[in-house]
């Protein structure tokens, strides 16, 4: 039997998404230069495309708060009022934009707002997980669209940027790790920017229950809870799944 | 020419520490680099300010400090509106000094070696106890509404628990709040710190401003001693006095005097050298004099490998340079040097005679001139 | 300057100034108090330079004037004093020296210019209004038990004060609230908005700051002015000054982790349901101090279990309707939590065993606690 342990509050914690806390490094600094570029682009979009944990929301939060622009998402874009989109700040971030692909409403819908954007002398960043080549949308011009406008990818993060995301994510929580506690956090954890706000969040929620500092100590119990907890759920698609259904949760409480 | 014996030095008592001195002098390039910073907007949270000893580092960091805290709450600051400042200068009247030189300052913390009152010197490490207030106290609003200070005085001398303590504030520093920190030897500091660091780095004194400096501060040190103290010095304002409070030049004199003979000593005034050397224990003659001959002949080996002799302290060193180098090859020459500093350290951790010691280093000079 | 005072005014006022001056302090200007006579009053201050406390007291001023002397030998010397002395305080020209005559001692201290002394209480707080003693007092009585002492979470190692609205039951009222939280348990205490505390921001309050204004609080007359910036705050008793500095973060959003869906309800009498949950604990482990909560249709069974000591249990009768259900708490929260509650009854509202539940006074909705369950 374990012994009794105390759950603590959920107090959440502020999400800084200003300019100034956006890290560059080398794997995000061509996608960095392209949106400084704005909006000298070449073309009415932008393609920015990475894994999981990249940090594409953040970027399209940065530049979003120098374009103004509006956010929609690629699974709903068919539901959205088009021109309507465009009208506030004539730019517009699209989420999960790969997602249009194999529906033909959702394709449609893109492709409307590529040519209204044109017309109109507006921007799409579309942020997107697979590069544009393998996105199989069926529409052509939609294809060649996409294809013809720049596109620029991010990389799963290096040594230098995670440290930095890991101060930040730290820093959200108003919690102020020594060195020592990121530097084991690097060399052990799943190299990822989800990976990074799993381990702060989970850290933050363990030092809160035991009112214990954050310390090598505590992250290696923390690291070692995660890895048994992911072995647990990780049948196929389960992991997918409840981080969904978390999403939603969250949703529904906001 | 420890800073301990400076730290010790009756100048101290005489109100001229660097909380409570309103000048500086010589050191213009660091504190337009400090003004430039300030004006830009964009001030570095984090300053490390390195160089020698006793040549303003900390005369500098509060001088900042006072003129960071002077700015009020209002953002104008006392410097006239958004008009860029032109001087850190604060006059020793104004409110802000008074507070920062009785150390009543509620918005600057200053962290540095205690003293070992058991052993009446300071001691080796500053406090991890002390290092750790700096959190809490940028972690409070600001009493007078403007920035907070915290100065790290011999920064070089945390341990490892208070570098982590430091760390963590480096990494992610609050809002308005700043930390100078100060060090004699920024290179033996951790990488990590320094890299969170803007580095600023004073240089020597000239002559000339120790010269002035000495003429300012130290009347009492003879007119005719101040050149040649600044040169010993090497353009250190702190160790000139140092050396001038420890008889310094007159121990400097005699050295050479008697090195003069090279390369035969006369051995009666080599053993009364030994004595003047020996003849108390607890006055620092003994500890001035062996630090001034192994500091001695590293110039001489510099020079030898440079190919020019330095400018003279007193009269007859470039003679006596001359006549050894001759004697001897500058490999040679490093061997003694390294040979005699041998035997001054051991001397202390064997505690051996002291006299012989001397003798030793002296016989030891003799037979590589020979 | 040059005055004369009763010595046990003069003894209670250093008393109470002199508490905050730290003993061992190397910096000499931190273990002075400040004196300043003018208009027939004295006043001392003193500071550790997070917080400053000003005291003014009747004295018969000759001459005005000020200097600071060291608190602790002032202190103790005053003490010392036989009862009903008169005490002369006496500044020589240069300021350099105080001299204290009574009867036929008289002692000379070597004294710091005023202008050294730290500078806590300058710079206009934009905003005042004024509360209660009782109030104040159950602002603070009922949130200090929940401050957070762990200090990684700095922010939370004080009470928020700040000026919110009070939605329930179709009311929607302006108040003052204090809220405090350790991360376990959170407590939320409003009371009617004061006149001119709109458009107060929202501030932390240091729980030493807390604890200081607290002993003063039962000395003080009716009326308590509160005054504040973003930087500092301000309480002002009748004769006593208290102004501290804030504790300089972001209080988390508190409203998240109060439950609005808890459907189950269980009311107790605070006292007897105290005293059990204390009886109990007495044999849960030094380390958690579990005890759990079994409810069923009007019943509550206390227990608690240890490997070392054994097992207790006891029952209570309460008033609860709905399914039966399981849960652990920290006895010591629970205590905490119930002493707090000065009405008859005590009103639990849960969900489940792993989601924190609102404990509130039955007859008072101006308190409200969060608390977080134990796994047992």
């Amino acid at each position: 039997m374990n012994a009794p342990a105390q759950i603590p509050l959920d107090l959440g914690h502020r999400t800084a998404m200003g300019c100034e806390d956006f890290l560059v490094a080398s794997s995000n600094a061509d996608a960095v230069a392209w949106l400084d570029r704005w909006p000298a682009w070449p073309a009415p979009a932008l393609t920015v495309y990475g894994p999981a944990g990249c940090g594409k929301t953040h970027l399209g939060h940065v530049w979003r708060t120098r374009s103004r622009a509006v956010i929609a998402n690629g699974e709903t874009l068919d539901q959205a009022d088009l021109p309507g989109l465009l009208a506030s700040a004539n730019a517009v971030v699209v989420e999960d934009a790969d997602r249009v692909a194999g529906k033909p409403a959702r394709e449609e819908a893109l492709f409307h707002l590529y040519n209204l954007a044109r017309e109109q002398n507006g921007h799409l960043l579309l942020l997107s997980r697979k590069a544009p080549s393998r996105w199989r949308a069926r529409l052509a011009d939609l294809r060649s669209r996409i294809k013809g406008a720049p596109a620029v990818e991010v990389d799963a993060p290096d040594d230098a940027l995670l440290a930095a995301v890991l101060v930040k994510l730290f820093a959200d929580r108003q919690l102020r790790p020594g060195l020592e506690v990121i530097t084991y956090l690097l060399t052990r954890m799943e190299r990822s920017l989800d990976a990074a706000r799993r381990v702060v969040a989970a850290l933050d929620h363990a030092s809160l229950a035991a009112h214990r500092r954050v310390t090598v100590p505590l992250a290696r119990e923390v690291l070692a809870a995660l890895e048994q907890h992911t072995g647990e759920s990780d049948h196929g698609s389960g992991n997918r799944r409840s981080s969904r259904a978390r999403l939603r949760g969250q949703q529904g409480v906001g | 020419m420890s800073k301990a014996r400076a730290a010790a030095d009756p100048a101290a008592d005489e109100g001229l520490t660097p909380r409570r001195n309103p000048d500086l002098t010589g050191q213009d390039e660091a504190e337009r680099l400090l003004l430039e910073a300030w004006n830009s907007g964009r001030l570095p949270h984090a300053w490390l300010i390195g160089g020698a000893p006793g040549i303003g580092k900390a005369t500098l960091a509060y001088r900042f400090a006072r003129f960071v805290l002077a700015q009020d709450a209002d953002g104008d600051g006392l410097f006239g509106g958004s008009a860029p400042a032109t001087s850190l200068h604060l006059s020793a009247n104004h409110p802000a000094f008074r507070r920062v030189a009785s150390g009543g300052h509620a918005d600057l913390l200053t962290v540095e070696r205690q003293r070992d009152d058991k052993r009446n010197r300071l001691k080796r490490d500053i406090a991890v106890d002390d290092v750790r207030k700096i959190g809490p106290f940028l972690h409070r609003t600001s009493a007078e509404g403007g920035w907070r200070v915290a100065v790290i005085d011999g920064a070089d001398r945390m341990n490892v628990s208070g570098l982590n303590a430091i760390l963590k504030i480096l990494e992610e520093p609050p809002n308005k709040a700043l930390l100078l920190l100060v060090s004699d030897n920024p290179g033996g500091m951790l990488p990590t710190i320094r890299s969170r660091c803007r580095k600023l780095a004073l240089k020597a004194l000239s002559e000339d401003t120790v010269v002035k400096l000495l003429m300012e501060h130290r009347p009492d040190i003879p007119a005719d001693d101040r050149p040649a103290l600044a040169r010993l010095s090497e353009g250190s304002v702190g160790h000139a006095i140092g050396l001038a409070d420890a008889g310094g030049l007159e121990l400097y004199r005699a050295m050479i005097g008697l090195l003069s003979g090279l390369p035969r000593l006369d051995i009666a005034a080599a053993h009364a050298f030994g004595d003047t050397l020996t003849r108390k224990t607890d006055d620092g003659v003994y500890e001035t004099a062996t630090e001034l001959l192994v500091w001695w002949l590293a110039r001489f080996a510099r020079a030898l490998a440079r190919g020019a002799w330095p400018a003279e302290v007193v009269p007859g060193e470039a003679a006596l340079m001359t006549r050894m180098a001759n004697a001897r090859s500058l490999e040679r020459w490093v061997e003694v040097w390294e040979k005699v500093q041998r035997l001054f350290a051991r001397a202390e951790s064997a505690n051996l005679d002291r006299k012989q010691v001397v003798l030793n280093a002296l016989a030891a000079l003799e037979a590589a001139a020979s | 300057m040059n005055i004369t005072i009763e010595r046990a005014a003069l003894l209670r006022s250093l008393g109470h100034v002199q508490s905050v001056v730290e003993r061992r302090n190397t910096i000499p200007i931190l273990s002075n108090v400040l004196l300043r006579a003018k208009d027939g009053e004295l006043s001392l201050a003193a500071t550790d330079m997070d917080l400053e406390i000003v005291e003014s007291v009747p004295a018969s001023v000759t001459r005005p004037g000020g200097t600071t002397a060291p608190a602790h030998t002032l202190y103790d010397i005053v003490r010392k004093l036989p009862d009903g002395s008169q005490v002369e305080l006496d500044i020589s020209g240069d300021g350099a020296l105080l001299t204290l005559r009574s009867g036929r001692s008289q002692f000379r201290l070597s004294c710091l210019p005023v202008d050294d002394f730290p500078q806590l209480s300058g710079g206009e707080l934009k905003h005042s209004f004024a509360v209660s003693a009782a109030d104040l007092r159950g602002l603070v009585d009922r949130t200090r038990f929940a401050i957070s002492t762990e200090e990684t979470r700095y922010y939370l190692n004080g009470i928020y004060l700040h000026a919110a609205r009070a939605k329930s039951g179709g009311t929607d009222l302006p108040v003052l609230r204090a809220v405090a939280t350790d991360g376990h348990r959170l407590a939320r205490v409003e009371m009617p908005l004061p006149e001119g505390a709109d458009g107060i921001p929202g501030v932390i309050v240091p729980r030493k700051t807390v604890n200081e204004i607290r002993k003063l609080i039962d000395e003080a007359a009716d009326r308590i002015q509160i005054s504040m910036s973003e930087n500092k705050i301000r309480f002002g008793f009748d004769s006593v000054v208290v102004t501290s500095k804030l504790i300089d973060g972001t209080f988390p959003d508190y409203e998240r982790v109060i439950p609005v869906g808890n459907d189950k309800v269980m009311e107790v009498d605070a006292k007897l349901f105290a005293a059990a949950v204390d009886r109990v604990a007495t044999i849960s482990t030094e380390k958690s101090r579990a005890v759990k909560l079994s409810l069923t249709r009007g019943t509550l069974t206390l227990s608690a279990t240890s490997p070392e000591a054994g097992s207790a249990t006891e029952e209570l009768e309460v008033s609860y309707q709905d399914g039966p259900m399981e849960i652990g708490f920290n006895s010591r929260y629970l205590l905490d939590i119930t002493q707090q509650i000065e009405g008859e009854g005590a009103r639990f509202t849960l969900a489940d065993a792993a989601s924190p539940t609102i404990i509130r006074d039955v007859v008072d909705s101006t308190a409200l606690y969060v608390l977080m369950p134990m796994r047992v």
